[in-house]
């Protein structure tokens, strides 16, 4: 109706327009979704992965008995994260292989750049896995701290929805978490071929995390 | 050949002075005095709750006293942590293993934490689980169990040796293997104190025992003393039941000698 009126008017269209919905590889929901989904996946493994390990060594008393040896507490804190470090490559071909193999899901930057990310990620999850499970005596209060540190990231770190949704206010938080500054890396590398410098800020923000909740686990750390 | 120690030849093993150690309502260590020597095999013998626990615990680190003075091989806790974590070696109640190891990785595993010390294998050797070595942890008996936390307990070739409760669950014949293993400890040189609720153990092993209760040493002296002053070769404990169902007491009635 409106078309009508503005042609009898006089109206000249110079160029066709329509809408056309884009589905262009990198611009789809499962490009927005994918690398998302790496970073709760990295983000389980690594806090859940040392989290039982340890909780249960408390509940055996070997964590007493090794209190009892010259052993270097921070190598025996360490070597859960280097633990889990051997499994990453399985954990990120798999979801990787998926997504590029099933759907087309671009990677654009250098997967170097990538497994550079996944890497320090997965470490600063470790960290707070290893912070989750530095007081608990029993498996029970231990998951219940997972969740509590984990919950908050699902649902603001923009994982299925862009983060920016979100009110303004919360906007600082949301940006410092760590699962936010993973996503945000893996997107920018997979989908914008950023480089390294690129995701620099992201990549500072997960190792501050790796290095406080280390500290304070190490502080915190109950070896009965 | 053990090395003495390095604080001066005249320092006992373990001083104790007015050791105290109290969990909310529960006194569990209350004014306790201890000297061991170097050499000796020392008992603590007591029943479930005496305290044994709770004192070894704070004599190998593993717990903070409220008060008191606690001596290791004349150095403290407080200020050699490190130091005494290489010269002393610990068998805790209640310790288990993890399953899936196998009984030479576990080994290897607490003899990397050491400088010196013997192999993996002469340990194995020693406690008599060399045919064990590629067995999973988790398939060990009671018996080897504990052989395995004795071996363990010796990875670091230490002066002094702490035994929580080392034959407690176990069949009687391990209990004599366990026994003969810890008799030859002593011909090494090396300080024991251990804690138990087996006068037999005591009797057999120790050079000197000390009677815990309630948190302090009521009795101590050389077992055949200890026996001879009781006046009794046996001691039966008799607990009478009320009306209500609680316990009225205990009391005990020595059998007169003969």
């Amino acid at each position: 109706m409106d078309d009508a009126l503005q042609r009898a008017a006089g109206r000249l269209d110079r160029l066709a327009t329509g809408s056309e919905i884009v589905r262009e590889r990198g611009s789809r929901y499962i490009d927005f979704l994918l690398p998302g989904l790496l970073g709760m996946n990295l983000m389980g493994s690594g806090i859940w992965g040392s989290g039982f390990a340890i909780v249960d060594a408390r509940k055996k008393k070997l964590l007493k008995r090794l209190a009892a040896t010259p052993m270097s507490r921070s190598d025996y804190l360490a070597s859960f994260l280097l633990a889990q470090l051997v499994l990453l490559c399985l954990e990120v071909g798999s979801i990787l292989g998926f997504g590029v193999l099933a759907f087309g899901v671009p990677v654009r930057g250098s997967l170097g750049v990538l497994l550079l990310a996944c890497t320090i990620g997965s470490l600063a999850f470790g960290g707070l896995g290893l912070l989750a499970a530095a007081r608990p005596r029993t498996i029970e209060g231990a998951s219940g701290l997972m969740n509590l540190i984990m919950l908050p990231m699902w649902v603001l770190s923009g994982v299925f929805f862009s983060a920016s949704r979100f009110p303004d206010v919360i906007q600082p938080v949301i940006r410092a978490l760590p699962l936010t500054a993973l996503v945000n890396a893996l997107r920018a590398i997979m989908l914008e071929g950023a480089s390294l410098s690129g995701v620099g800020g992201e990549l500072l923000v997960l190792s501050v995390w790796l290095a406080l909740s280390f500290t304070l686990a190490l502080k915190l750390f109950r070896w009965q | 050949m053990t090395q003495g120690p390095v604080s001066g030849s005249h320092s006992p093993a373990l001083r104790l002075r007015d050791l105290r150690k109290a969990y909310k309502d529960v006194r569990a260590v209350d004014g306790l005095d201890l000297d061991v020597a170097i050499g000796e095999c020392f008992g603590l013998l007591g029943p479930n709750g005496a305290g044994k626990t709770t004192t070894i615990e704070i004599c190998e680190g593993l717990n903070q006293p409220d008060a008191g003075v606690v001596e290791v091989l004349g150095l403290t806790w407080a200020k050699s942590a490190d130091l005494l974590r290489r010269r002393i070696g610990v068998s805790l109640q209640e310790t288990q293993f993890a399953e899936k190891l196998t009984v030479e990785e576990t080994v290897g595993l607490f003899r990397s934490f050491y400088g010196t010390g013997p192999t993996v294998a002469r340990l194995l050797e020693q406690v008599q689980l060399a045919d064990k070595r590629r067995g999973r942890v988790g398939q060990l008996s009671g018996g080897q169990r504990q052989r395995l936390a004795l071996a363990i307990a010796l990875v670091g070739e230490p002066e002094l040796l702490f035994l929580d409760e080392p034959t407690t669950g176990l069949d009687p014949q391990s209990r004599r293997q366990l026994w003969d293993l810890m008799a030859g400890f002593r011909s090494e040189g090396r300080t024991v104190i251990l804690t138990t609720h087996y006068m037999e153990e005591a009797e057999r092993l120790c050079d000197r025992v000390a009677i815990v209760d309630r948190g302090r040493i009521i009795a101590q002296g050389t077992p055949r003393a200890l026996i001879s002053d009781l006046g009794a070769e046996q001691v039966i404990e008799i607990a009478v039941a009320t009306n209500d169902g609680k316990a009225a007491g205990a009391g005990q009635s020595p059998i007169p000698p003969g």
